[in-house]
């Protein structure tokens, strides 16, 4: 009994070729065990089964990489393109036409320095413009939007190591700007560990014995490393974005334009929302700086999944493991 | 390795093991090899490694019917394809040419 449903969940996401030649033959001779316990038999099929996912994965890449006219590796290139361009715009801009001091820095070493945190922003968003985009002439399928997802968890990663990056980039910037090599660090220039660190010391004094100052400062910090956190998983929520963006009648009848106005609307609205939570913090100090942080990345996956579940992919496509 | 052709079939030690005892016995199912190989193919790979075979045609498989009564899946029996057998005559062959004994 336990063998068929294991065999009904698995035929949900391995693909025919896997249930045939791995699964079931598994299961098959594990009835005709009966001197072992049949546990042997599960850790077999599982260790069996992470052993063909593993050696699937080099098709599994070529597969995707080739498919839809190499769709993924299009989609993955505008990402990152668009990101960069927009995220040296924002912070070459200002420095070549703003009041700047520094006229004796190269330029392009302050611009290095200023894009990690231009990048945090930039990379996630710019999914809304690559995805509409890269897939302007192909219809949404499962399998196509699986792989966006895909693309999505990838920038999570690029985000995550720029995000690591960016405290010390911004603590060089600002070293050089103010010439002053022990400039003490502040809370844009901790890393996650420090951050947390002072989150805990200020949470040590009793909640009835914290000034308000104190609070203030603790609630502050506790948004800002969950900002942090919120901002590397925004790909995930931004790519579902763009996926449901996509797949609306308005994406597929003018892709660049729904990109474009989906990532116009996105930026300034992350900016007035980042506006008006600072001053929420000290207004309303029951709500938890949680909450604050993640709203805005939920609200926009649970838009995406609304869009996606209104116009859904196009077929089933191939299941998660396969064989040739 | 980087020598050979890109499209010469090639034939991993435990593919030669399972062909070998293929060729030996008649047909077998998954874990009577397993038996057979004394301790040489697991219970975890050696399903994987049939299917990969099967995919590249040095092995075929059957269903086995199941007897009168009896529920459940039915066994997979596997045998050498004469393609198999023909990779593995030539693999030997190559390996014996190769070994140091033969350069003598």
């Amino acid at each position: 009994m336990t063998a068929e449903r294991i065999r009904r969940v698995l035929a949900r996401i391995c693909s025919e070729a896997t249930l045939t030649r791995i699964v079931d033959p598994i299961l098959a001779d594990m009835r005709w065990e009966r001197d072992r316990p049949s546990w042997l038999g599960y850790l077999a099929l599982l260790k069996a089964l992470a052993m063909h996912s593993t050696l699937s994965i080099p098709d599994a890449l070529g597969r995707a990489w080739r498919d839809d006219e190499h769709a993924v590796p299009r989609i993955a290139g505008l990402v990152l393109a668009s990101a960069l361009v927009a995220a040296v715009a924002l912070t070459a801009l200002p420095l070549t036409f703003g009041p700047f001091p520094m006229k004796s820095v190269p330029l392009v070493r302050l611009v290095v320095l200023l894009l990690p945190q231009a990048l945090v922003l930039t990379l996630p968003a710019a999914l809304l413009l690559a995805v509409p985009v890269a897939l302007r002439n192909h219809a949404l399928t499962r399998t196509l939007a699986r792989r966006t997802v895909a693309v999505s968890i990838c920038c999570v990663a690029a985000t995550l190591v720029v995000m690591l990056w960016m405290p010390e980039a911004n603590q060089s910037y600002r070293v050089l700007a103010s010439g002053n090599a022990s400039l003490p660090r502040g809370p844009n220039e901790w890393g996650f560990v420090t951050l947390r660190e002072q989150i805990d010391v200020l949470n040590l004094t009793s909640e009835d014995r914290m000034t308000p100052e104190a609070r203030n400062m603790s609630r502050r910090l506790e948004y800002a490393y969950h900002v942090r956190v919120a901002l590397v998983s925004a790909p995930i929520a931004l790519g579902l974005l763009a996926l449901g963006v996509t797949g609306s009648p308005a994406g597929r009848r003018r892709p660049v334009v729904a990109g474009v106005v989906a990532l116009v609307l996105y930026l300034p609205w992350l900016f007035e929302i980042s506006e008006a939570t600072t001053a929420s913090l000290e207004r309303f100090p029951s709500v938890p700086p949680q909450v604050y942080a993640w709203t805005p990345m939920l609200v926009i996956a649970a838009v995406g999944l609304w869009l996606i579940a209104r116009h859904p992919p196009a077929d089933a496509g191939p299941p998660i493991t396969e064989t040739r | 390795m980087r020598s050979l052709h890109p499209a010469a079939p090639r034939l991993s030690a435990k593919e030669a093991l399972i062909l070998d005892l293929l060729v030996r016995g008649d047909e077998a199912y998954g874990l009577e090899l397993v038996a057979a190989s004394r301790g040489r193919l697991k219970r975890g790979t050696v399903y994987v490694t049939l299917g990969r075979m099967e995919q590249k045609g040095y092995v075929s498989a059957r269903s086995e019917p199941s007897p009168e009564g009896a529920g459940g899946l039915p066994r997979r029996m596997y045998s050498a394809t004469p393609y198999g057998i023909r990779v593995m005559n030539a693999w030997s062959t190559l390996l014996q040419h190769l070994s140091p004994e033969h350069a003598r």
